[in-house]
């Protein structure tokens, strides 16, 4: 049995970031949020998510920053984590796979409706 | 001394001290004999200054690499042809500086011919040392290109930055019509999917500056395989039977008995099918008629849309393909497109080594022709003009 997922929302934009929070809180996900890759881990390392929104174009530390450092807790390794970004670069993404990245998503094509979606999939 | 005999010599020193290059050889003579030189040109014949009469034209300058000669035979023949003056320009000419250092110069030959009669019986060849303005046409080259690159680069910047707020727009309106903020009234929810549809249309354009710049850049790779093009066809036509219904309008696909396998890359030509059908559409008044047909002709796959809306006039033609241009008619206000579809279809179909072409007529319709390769061994069209349009 699948618990509640816990959600990480990685964007350095501020109004994206609220907006994908409030989206979320909306439909009762639990959700927390970082600015960059290096907030992020620290993030992680506290809450545990288990459903992670990961921008690739962010300072301080990118999304392939941290998907280089990010080692998901042993009790729970089944993260899933979605790569989102307004750059649609195919190195980037391919890199993103290959650091375990399942999902990469258009930021500009995902609606609420849709970003829900992709969530309750994934749980 | 006779009245001849002083013009002679005056011409003979005006000849050996022009400040330009010049030597004569004759024609007749199979090795193009230097017969004459003068003084600028011995100057110019550089590290020794060898006397060049009696030489061949080709050996004028020492150490007169391959091409050099080629080209200069080239010009020779086509000025015993045609009697007239023939100039090579910009030629490449690598030669050892005083230091021993190799230094590159350019060099335009001009052959002049000397008729007796009306037959050529010698030439007279101009050499110019053009270095310098070669030097500087490639800086202005050098120039516009680096601008041209420093424009794209900014085009895709602000494109890729334009697209975060839009999509926060994106987000919050779709929030609220998708009913997440509480109930919203018939006439709210009308207002808010006009703004979110008109942010959806910002995005879009946005993503079409950036699809033109990555094709720009060069940065755009076919994956090119044998590709049923009859059943493409069929495909993109019945995407857009909805469309076409909604306007009234019918859409009719034709094709000779023949193997419709092209040489293509099948998602990126759809995009152009689809492109060239939906304007055929957009362009159209509700009603009309399109159709869509696939012939063959020598080793290429033809394929034709024909529509009977608005036309182009003879002048617009060959704007059509350019980016941003949007040519006005009465119905290019409600199309509103952003003027990028054909300049990407056109390098899509130019990357398969394929030709667009387009006939029309004003008031009365149009038809857009794409010539595709069959296989890959052809990598370019022959025996099409490789014109966009026909006049």
């Amino acid at each position: 049995m699948k618990s509640k997922p816990i959600i990480l929302v990685v964007e350095d934009d501020l109004t994206l970031n609220e907006a994908y929070k409030t989206i979320l809180e909306i439909a009762h996900y639990e959700v927390h949020t970082a600015y960059n890759g290096e907030e992020a881990l620290r993030v992680a390392e506290l809450y545990v998510p288990t459903i992670i929104f990961l921008d690739l174009r962010m300072p301080v530390m990118d999304g392939i920053g941290f998907l280089e450092k990010y080692q998901p807790k042993q009790d729970h390794p089944d993260v899933r984590i979605v790569v989102f970004s307004n750059y649609d670069m195919q190195a980037e993404v391919d890199r993103a796979y290959e650091l375990g990245a399942e999902r990469y998503v258009l930021k500009a094509m995902a609606s609420p409706k849709e970003l829900l979606k992709i969530v309750k999939d994934l749980s | 001394m006779t009245q001849k005999n002083n013009s002679s010599l005056h011409f003979e020193e005006l000849f050996r001290s022009l400040g330009t290059a010049y030597i004569v050889f004759d024609v007749n003579d199979p090795e193009f004999t230097i017969i004459e030189e003068n003084q600028a040109h011995a100057e110019m014949a550089m590290a020794n200054r060898k006397n060049v009469l009696g030489k061949p034209v080709v050996e004028a300058l020492s150490n007169t690499p391959e091409a050099y000669r080629v080209e200069i035979l080239e010009s020779i023949r086509k000025v015993i042809a045609t009697g007239k003056p023939d100039m090579v320009p910009n030629l490449r000419y690598d030669v050892r500086g005083k230091k021993g250092a190799l230094v590159t110069k350019f060099l335009e030959v001009t052959h002049y011919p000397i008729c007796e009669k009306n037959v050529v019986e010698a030439i007279c060849q101009q050499t110019n040392d053009v270095t310098h303005r070669y030097k500087l046409e490639n800086q202005r080259m050098q120039h516009y290109i680096d601008l041209n690159k420093t424009k794209d680069e900014f085009i895709s910047l602000a494109s890729h930055q334009l697209r975060t707020p839009a999509t926060g727009v994106k987000q919050y309106l779709g929030m609220v019509l998708e009913g997440m903020a509480g109930d919203v009234t018939e006439t709210q929810q009308a207002l808010l999917q006009k703004a979110y549809e008109s942010n959806e249309r910002q995005l879009t354009i946005v993503s079409e500056l950036l699809k033109v710049a990555k094709i720009d850049a060069g940065k755009v790779r076919l994956n090119q395989k044998r590709v049923n093009v009859a059943e493409l066809l069929s495909d993109v036509i019945k995407e857009q039977e909805h469309t076409y219904a909604m306007r009234k309008q019918k859409l009719q696909f034709t094709m000779l008995p023949l193997k419709p396998m092209a040489f293509i890359d099948p998602d990126k030509m759809r995009m152009v099918f689809e492109n060239l059908i939906d304007n055929a559409s957009k362009y159209s008044d509700p009603s009309k008629l399109i159709r869509v047909t696939l012939t063959e002709k020598d080793n290429t796959i033809v394929v034709a849309i024909h529509d009977n809306g608005v036309g182009v006039a003879r002048g617009d033609i060959a704007k059509l393909f350019e980016k941003f241009n949007r040519i006005h008619n009465h119905l290019s206000n409600y199309v509103g497109g952003t003027g990028l579809g054909l300049y990407w279809a056109k390098s899509i179909v130019d990357l398969h080594g394929g030709v667009i072409k387009v006939t029309s007529v004003l008031g009365k319709g149009s038809t857009f022709t794409v010539y595709l390769p069959r296989n890959k061994k052809i990598s370019k069209i022959a025996g099409i003009t490789g014109g966009t349009y026909e006049k």
